[in-house]
């Protein structure tokens, strides 16, 4: 498995963009900008969010995190690797009582699933639609990361009044 | 007494003076020349009340106008001149007042949920029951109709003329209606302030269309409350954004009226939270309530399509935000609400009082996804582990949020650090209760806070009630329950850990409950002195302090109930407030007061002294530099009006 911006091609118009936008980056920091991503600290809890950031590039490889409260595990997977900026790209997530455990058979409406940029205060630019592949096991289409950096994926699931949230990070 | 911070220099008062007169003859030459006319003479404002919120015209061209602060209603003539006031109940807040042809007038009472048709005296000749309605706002009359913006059951209520429910409307598209206007024969506009949006619909309540969106652009709302239609354009109050906007019948923006006020009370066209409008009979006068400021601000006509643009005062001029209306604090962390970008930031006070508060991250921004919000209005604060609740009123859910910070780590921002971990989702919450438990209407939550045993308590504004939750939500008790404590407007609670006592604050019986959670002897104090207590805290000696809006004064009270002390006044200085509207002790027991309409926190010491003064710079600095001349927003300097 690779990891980090690395993976991404320049193919599109949209990494070329990004490539000439990371050029800038160092400039940044004396243009007064706010947004530069400060390093999580070692003041963190252990928490889901402390898993390696990554670029996932093989889609067979499920990653799988427990949610803040631990009501459900949850994994997913592009389904094709890699992943790139700009482009609208389908992924899987599974749904599960617990690791390896039984799936949990919910509805596509008792799943959402975003993904946003907490250095920068934005999320994805388009609504993903969700379908039923099988229990516990949806397939998710419209997933677009417009801009490197660090993204958080997020899976959150509901029963009744109650909504969970388990989260992925991504350094794209 | 009017408390007016920035006294009339002689080229302020001149300045003033020419406006005037050149309104007038722009009102003279618009009409002679019969050029296309718009909103952009400003002319004298009325400041006979001191927090108006509900506005109308007569037939007779008198303004009608509820003021919640002196109890009255009253009218004025288009010279300003006061005719007719008669008092109001002391316990009820007037939130639409339509005029009909017979000359009466019939009034929404939103803290009591009821509707009043009362005579130009005052005199009550019909009020509906509290049966139908939950908090009623705005309301115009259709014929033989009675149209009511039902703010807190989220829908249009139609009634007869002898207060018989006809139907309800409008349920599928509207959060929060606030105010409605008739466009032509069949049709309605509804200001709604849950979705920040114009919600045009038919006679039936079939959506003919939707105008708007959150945001701050031409055509966008944010918390708008008032509505009115003229000769095919459409008036909106847009609140939070600090202008009137005016949009053609099919919804294009037109126009703004209206600036953002820099200085407080600041008037002569710059708005300050302009919350109702009404236009006069000729559609030549346009009525504008702004009650943070206790005034109604008149516009006239002037040539032209829209005004010509004030380069002295950009219209994307944005001042900082206003924090607030609640805060919450535990160990050295202060999590502060933000209306304006529906974010809540958390700032470390380890610095404090040397230096200001330092923000460490921020949570949220305006949207329906989980983890952004809408209208963030209350927040609670857990210090191990740091947790952050929020009661998100506008998606009626409440969040939960663990913040993955260290208080010993040196000081830094931490973008990454909120984590949603869970929400609660209020209407399917109250669906799933047993029917005899299940409240009238979707629990809308003004405050909440957390016991040390895990359960918790929410005080709803629309249903008046404290609900008791353990750790996973499920309903234990409720207050008021059985017991005589009549809640009209509850705003904010406070819990005593030594005595398991609960303070509870009523903006509208304008008093303080201490009550146990068992609901037994209920015990109100501050009667006779509070006029709109807004925020509660305890001290570690059990001592009651409270807040109260209308007064910007801070008052001590014994467990007993004993007036004790009266702090602070309105102003800018180190002891003066503006419409503060919470506070927290920190573990030191210092005071912090959230002095919303200043733009800043106010820190005290346990003794109540100053000591710091944080946010906009601008507010804060007459408490820092008492003896400076304020800089204008015009670029000159003048005394900020405290005493030195």
């Amino acid at each position: 498995m690779k990891t980090q911006a690395t993976n991404h091609t320049l193919r599109s118009p949209w990494a070329q963009a990004a490539a000439f936008a990371l050029c800038l980056l160092p400039l940044a920091p004396a243009c007064g900008s706010k947004e530069s991503a400060p390093e999580r600290g070692s003041d963190t809890s252990s928490t889901s969010t402390q898993a390696t950031a990554s670029l996932p590039n093989d889609s067979d490889a499920w990653r799988w995190v427990p949610s803040h409260t631990h009501g459900f595990w949850c994994a997913w997977k592009p389904v094709q690797a890699p992943l790139e900026m700009g482009p609208s790209f389908p992924i899987e997530v599974r749904v599960s009582a617990a690791k390896d455990g039984e799936p949990l058979d919910l509805q596509p409406e008792q799943i959402a699933v975003d993904a946003r940029m907490p250095d920068h205060g934005h999320g994805m630019l388009q609504h993903v639609e969700i379908q039923k592949l099988g229990p516990g096991h949806f397939r998710v289409d419209g997933m677009r990361l417009h801009m490197l950096g660090y993204w958080e994926l997020t899976v959150d699931v509901t029963r009744g009044a109650w909504t969970e949230r388990a989260q992925f990070p991504i350094e794209l | 007494m009017r408390w007016n911070p920035l006294p009339c220099s002689p080229l302020r008062d001149l300045s003033r003076k020419l406006r005037t007169g050149l309104a007038v003859c722009a009102l003279a030459s618009a009409s002679a020349a019969q050029t296309p006319q718009h909103f952009g003479a400003v002319l004298p404002a009325y400041t006979g009340a001191e927090h108006p919120t509900a506005l109308a015209y007569d037939d007779q061209g008198l303004l009608w106008i509820a003021d919640l602060d002196t109890r009255r209603i009253l009218a004025v003539d288009p010279a300003g001149e006061l005719q007719i006031s008669f008092q109001w109940p002391k316990q009820s807040r007037v939130g639409g007042i339509a005029h009909d042809p017979e000359g009466k007038l019939w009034v929404t009472d939103t803290w009591n949920h009821r509707l009043f048709h009362v005579d130009r005296r005052g005199r009550v000749l019909f009020a509906l029951d509290q049966e139908t309605l939950l908090h009623p706002e705005g309301l115009i009359r259709r014929g033989d109709e009675l149209w009511v913006a039902d703010t807190g059951g989220g829908r249009i209520a139609v009634f007869d003329l002898e207060g018989k429910f006809l139907r309800g409307l409008g349920d599928q598209h509207l959060q929060r209606p606030r105010g409605l206007c008739a466009v032509g024969e069949q049709r309605i506009a509804v200001v709604d302030a849950g979705s920040s949006t114009v919600v045009v619909l038919d006679e039936q309540g079939a959506l003919v269309q939707t105008i708007g969106g959150w945001g701050w652009f031409p055509g966008q709302f944010s918390d708008p409350t008032d509505i009115a239609f003229h000769a095919g354009r459409l008036y909106v109050a847009d609140r939070e954004n600090q202008r009137l906007q005016v949009l053609s019948e099919a919804g294009e923006a037109l126009y703004r009226i209206g600036t953002h006020a820099i200085l407080p009370r600041e008037g002569d066209g710059k708005l300050h939270y302009p919350a109702h409008l009404v236009l006069d009979a000729a559609g030549e006068r346009l009525a504008v309530a702004e009650p943070m400021d206790g005034r109604v601000q008149f516009f006239g006509l002037a040539p032209g399509e829209k005004p010509a643009p004030n380069p002295r005062r950009p219209e994307s001029v944005q001042p900082s935000p206003h924090y607030g209306p609640r805060w919450a604090l535990a160990g050295q962390y202060l999590a502060i609400p933000e209306p304006e970008s529906h974010r809540v930031r958390l700032f470390d006070l380890r610095l404090v009082p040397e230096e200001d508060p330092v923000q460490v991250t921020q949570i949220g921004g305006f949207g329906q996804n989980l983890g952004l919000f809408r209208d963030p209005g209350s927040v609670w604060l857990r210090a191990d582990p740091l947790t952050l609740w929020v009661a998100d009123r506008g998606n009626q859910r409440l969040v939960e949020v663990a913040l993955d910070l260290n208080p010993e780590a040196p000081l830094a921002q931490h973008l990454r650090a909120g984590r949603v971990v869970r929400s609660l989702d209020w209407a399917a919450w109250n669906a799933a209760l047993p029917k005899e438990q299940r409240l009238p209407a979707t629990p809308r939550v003004e405050d909440l806070l957390l016991l040390e045993d895990g359960r918790m308590l929410v005080l709803c504004w629309n249903n008046r009630v404290v609900l008791v939750l353990d750790a996973q939500a499920q309903l234990v008790g409720r207050l008021p329950g059985a017991t005589a404590m009549p809640l009209f407007a509850p705003r904010a609670m406070a819990w005593y850990a030594p005595s398991q006592r609960l303070a509870l604050v009523d903006e509208g019986s304008a008093a303080v409950w201490l009550v146990d959670l068992a609901g037994k002897e209920p015990k109100p104090f501050g009667v006779e002195e509070l006029r709109r207590p807004t925020g509660v805290a305890f001290r570690p000696n059990g001592h009651v302090l409270v807040v109260d809006r209308a007064l910007s004064e801070l008052l001590e009270y014994s467990p007993a109930g004993e007036l004790l002390e009266r702090r602070y006044r309105p102003g800018l200085g180190r002891d003066g407030l503006y419409g503060p509207t919470d506070l927290a002790l920190d573990t030191e027991g210092r005071i912090f007061v959230l002095d919303h309409g200043n733009h800043r926190g106010m820190v005290f010491d346990e003794k109540g002294e100053w000591l710091q003064a944080f946010g906009s710079r601008l507010y804060t600095r007459p408490a820092r530099l008492p003896h400076a001349p304020m800089p204008t927003n015009d670029g000159d300097a003048e005394s900020n009006g405290e005493e030195e």
